[in-house]
């Protein structure tokens, strides 16, 4: 019975994970670490509260898409620091989106039922399109963002358009992630509730060495170690705090795990993450 | 719109950025009191309080510069600043808190920096992850083995021992200097070069991985210290609570080090209008704004001062 219960929530609070993290995978591909994708998950979240259904999920999609466009303008485009301004838009979404969904808090939300395996069969699907994107001429263009913009300029592609496409199409999976963590998981607001998804996708997305079909597998680590936490304090003596620890233990353990296996050079970071590209700058 | 790499770095564009930021928050607080008490939320200083935030704030401030300065970036200093903090909590003296202190800050960032070095595991993410642990172990911390139990009814923490605001500038002064005369020394030379790319200091015939362990350890210790530092000189309640384990501070140093140049002394400086800005905060949250405003005003301060890096490196030109 508690198994049976670990895994359906597993897998219910492993969507929301799921799609940020594929979004962030299209991102850190395109060469942008994208840390403000917590505050997009956040603010997203604070929409679709604050809207509720019918129309939260798709005004927290669109909220979502143009925050997350604008920390790309600002990264890309003026060079400020990608890490830093994340964490900027981090803050900057934790303070609008507790702000707009103050009425909420308390209040139950009409949630849509949902079943874990359906929604997360769904999100594979959703993996499997991102898959497929990356062979398209598109994805391709994104990888190379990532690993050689010059080369990419002088190939007559744009960078900078590249990656805001990259980063709408993160956008949207990240704030369809926060939507569905308020209008489907949760079903109701509280200041803490989509705190820490958006930074479990940035190093989920690491975990997952940078390919969507492994996300699959990759998204259920901490989205277990919820659950399990949760579970677990009925059973074990140990104070819950330490028991929440545990979902941040567990992905920077798989971190290392996934670092020490992959030694091919297929599932290198991204040579430009984090790196700022400035046209005929000499590297 | 591009950016152009200048031939020489243009120093002045910090003082632009810090123009610039001084202006948005002007303008911010006329728009939310309305003008009305806007006066008042400026100038309604306590020069106690200022001080000993300035003080914390430069410290943390010097931490991020190790870091950046270094081209790593240790995002945790709000997670260091807890364990910092924490440890002081722990300690019977004021010595012992501040060798605590900056021990466990430094044992608390030795994972993301032994996992940069040996696997090229990215910093920026384990730092900012280490936050979210940091703040669940003060949470035990405050519930079970530091629990003040002659405080019936109330989960807090016992206190931390008390630190003159005098003494605490006085660390932050000697930190300052000590950063200052370090980058002039040899291994601050390194630490510098780091930034430019690892192969310059392997060139240079130095480990790069040491210099970037070292780099992050230093930042680590002295946001810890600069936690530390936080909590012990406050006038009253030097103490945690669970809602109240991380008190912003980390981020009010990372824009303390980027509007200052990720220059020691331009850090001091910088610090002070950090401080301001935290009294500002506060009052507005006596005339009824919400708390996250501090946060949203220094948080556009660092988006400022990252603007002032890019002037600094880059013309911009518009065609």
């Amino acid at each position: 019975m508690a198994l049976e219960t670990i895994a359906s929530e597993a897998l219910k609070s492993g969507v929301p994970i799921l799609l940020a993290t594929l979004g962030a995978i299209v991102g850190q591909r395109a060469g942008v670490l994208n840390l403000g994708l917590e505050g997009v998950v956040y603010l997203s979240a604070a929409v679709a509260a604050a809207v509720g259904p019918p129309w939260g999920f798709p005004v927290a999609i669109v909220v979502g898409v143009v925050y997350n466009l604008a920390y790309y303008t600002l990264a890309n485009d003026f060079a400020l620091n990608q890490i830093l301004l994340g964490l900027a838009f981090t803050m900057v979404g934790y303070g609008v989106g507790s702000q707009i969904a103050q009425g909420k808090i308390g209040q139950p939300i009409e949630k849509y039922i949902i079943h874990g395996v359906e929604a997360y069969a769904l999100a594979i699907a959703i993996a499997l399109l991102v898959h497929f994107f990356f062979k398209t001429r598109l994805g391709i263009a994104v990888k190379a963002s990532g690993d050689d913009p010059p080369s990419l300029d002088l190939m007559g592609v744009d960078v900078y358009t590249v990656r805001k496409l990259a980063g709408v199409v993160e956008g949207v999976l990240a704030s369809a992630a926060g939507g569905y963590i308020i209008l489907f998981y949760y079903g109701s607001w509280a200041d803490s509730l989509p705190m820490g998804w958006g930074s479990l996708a940035v190093i989920t997305a690491m975990v997952s060495l940078w390919t969507p079909t492994l996300a699959v597998g990759a998204a259920l680590i901490p989205s277990t170690f919820v659950s399990l936490s949760y579970t677990l304090q009925h059973y074990l003596a140990i104070s819950p705090h330490l028991l929440h620890t545990i979902p941040y233990i567990a992905p920077i353990i798989a971190l290392t795990t996934a670092r020490l296996l992959a030694k091919s050079a297929r599932y290198q970071p991204p040579k430009w993450l984090a790196k700022p590209y400035v046209r005929e700058e000499r590297v | 719109m591009r950016l152009i790499q200048r031939s020489k770095p243009a120093s002045v564009y910090y003082v632009v950025a810090f123009l610039s930021s001084l202006a948005t928050v002007l303008a911010a607080v006329y728009a939310l009191t309305g003008g009305a008490d806007a006066v008042r939320v400026f100038t309604n200083i306590n020069l106690q309080m200022f001080l000993r935030v300035f003080a914390a704030v430069c410290v943390m401030g010097l931490a991020s510069v190790f870091s950046y300065r270094s081209g790593v970036w240790n995002i945790g200093q709000e997670g260091q600043a807890v364990m910092g903090a924490l440890a002081a909590i722990a300690a019977p003296d004021v010595i012992t808190a501040l060798a605590l202190s900056a021990a466990v800050a430094t044992g608390w960032i030795a994972t993301p920096a032994l996992l940069r070095v040996w696997l090229g595991v990215n910093e920026a993410v384990t730092t900012f992850l280490t936050f979210f642990i940091a703040v669940y172990i003060a949470r035990y911390f405050v519930e079970n083995p530091l629990r003040d139990l002659t405080k019936k009814g109330f989960i807090v923490s016992v206190e931390a021992p008390f630190l003159e605001t005098y003494a605490a500038l006085a660390i932050a002064l000697l930190a300052a200097v000590g950063v200052v005369a370090l980058y002039r020394a040899r291994v601050g030379l390194y630490l510098r070069l780091l930034s430019s790319g690892e192969e310059v200091v392997k060139y240079a015939g130095k480990s790069p991985k040491l210099y970037t362990a070292l780099a992050l350890l230093l930042s680590g210790a002295l946001a810890g210290v600069g936690g530390a530092l936080e909590i012990m000189t406050r006038e009253a309640g030097r103490y945690m609570t669970l809602q109240q384990v991380n008190t912003g501070f980390g981020l009010f140093g990372i824009s303390a080090s980027w509007l200052g140049g990720l220059n020691p002394l331009g850090v001091l400086a910088a610090s002070l209008y950090i401080a301001w800005l935290y009294e500002v905060g506060i009052n507005l949250k006596t005339v009824g704004m919400p708390a996250l405003v501090a946060n949203a005003l220094v948080g556009s301060a660092m988006v400022w001062g990252l603007v002032g890096y890019v002037l600094y490196r880059y013309r911009v030109v518009w065609r």
